[in-house]
């Protein structure tokens, strides 16, 4: 009787310790992180045009000579209502030290002619830069704060 | 019998106190607690705004935009906050930390008064996770108080919050808790920052 009694003492006090070592300790909690999804352009046009993607964090890309460095969008119904237009390609980021940020292009300006040609969507930017040569000048027509803007733009 | 046996045999007992080692070992080993973060982390522009101080104008020092007080603005850029964290009771003193996560110096012009103040700004994106009207579009509202502090001296910080929802299972099923996290900021000094 004297033998069995810390034996069974024993036997009790590792039945909780099996019970608590099977669920495990607060530092090995299995941990997984839903994967952020890769956010999609507005409208992401690209080629001769040089607008890109337009992520909003910062644009990591190579402009190519002949290329503005601009993403650009068309104008979606709120766009609408706050420029009071229909048409138009919106630029959503700019490139630094690209052409067009060179040139004093920013975000939200609205692109409404690339010489004398209208712009009256994203795809009219790429389409009036296409064949452009490093070293000309387009005069790219912005809407800012209401006003039209003209900048010239050295590619 | 089997009375008999533990007690004579000492080798059994010897087995069976590694096997308990063993049991102990592989139990402490065995599956942890689960926890899978399952909120939708995946980030939303946001896309307008309104500068609800009329008396103030807040321009860009590069330029690039200049939000009037009282009106609606298109979002002139937008950081992602959602990586980084920011120590509440110290945020005046982290304007280095904003500036290094992309914050613009702007400059903020105030009606009626002489010397504007120098200013740090971040515009957040929201997650997907996030809700309600701060996760919709920017309230940007800067208290009284918060603009004299700025202009007698001291760092101010002007913010607001979006709600978002952190949602994960464990082995309690499917749980989530309700948080809130910045959707703009705005630094604020009488002297450069």
């Amino acid at each position: 009787m004297r033998e069995r009694m810390p034996r069974l003492m024993a036997a009790l006090a590792l039945l909780p310790a099996l019970w608590l070592g099977a669920f495990g300790s607060a530092d090995e909690v299995v941990y997984q992180e839903t994967a952020a999804p890769e956010r999609q352009a507005p409208v992401a046009s690209a080629g001769s045009g040089g607008a890109y993607g337009a992520g909003m964090t910062t644009l990591n890309v190579t402009v190519q000579p002949g290329q503005l460095g601009v993403a650009v969008a068309n104008l979606s119904g709120p766009d609408q209502l706050f420029y009071k237009r229909e048409t138009g390609a919106i630029v959503e980021q700019v490139v630094p030290n690209s052409p067009a940020a060179k040139a004093g292009i920013f975000r939200n300006d609205v692109i409404i002619a690339i010489g004398d040609q209208p712009v009256h969507a994203a795809a009219d930017v790429v389409r009036l830069l296409q064949g452009n040569q490093p070293g000309q000048s387009k005069v790219v027509k912005v809407l800012r704060d209401g006003q039209e803007k003209p900048i010239t733009v050295q590619f | 019998m089997l009375k008999k046996l533990w007690q004579s045999s000492r080798a059994l007992r010897l087995v069976f106190a590694a096997c308990t080692a063993v049991g102990l070992v592989l139990g402490g080993a065995a599956s942890g607690p689960t926890y899978i973060n399952t909120t939708d982390r995946g980030l939303r522009p946001i896309n307008y705004g309104t500068l609800v101080n009329q008396e103030l104008t807040i321009k860009a020092v590069d330029e690039s935009f200049t939000l009037k007080g009282g009106e609606q603005f298109r979002t002139p850029f937008m950081l992602n906050l959602w990586s980084t964290t920011f120590e509440e009771k110290t945020l005046a003193n982290q304007y280095q930390k904003a500036r290094a996560l992309g914050a613009k110096p702007v400059m903020v012009y105030i009606q009626g008064v002489d010397k504007p103040l120098y200013g740090l700004m971040i515009f957040n994106q929201a997650i997907n996770a996030a809700f309600g009207p701060g996760s919709q579009s920017y309230y940007v509202r800067v208290s009284k108080d918060k603009i004299d502090n700025a202009r007698y001296g001291g760092i101010s910080v002007a913010y607001e919050m979006m709600d978002w929802r952190n949602s994960w299972n464990d082995d309690y099923g499917a749980r989530y808790e309700d948080k809130t996290w910045y959707s703009w900021m705005l630094w604020l000094s009488a002297t450069p920052i």
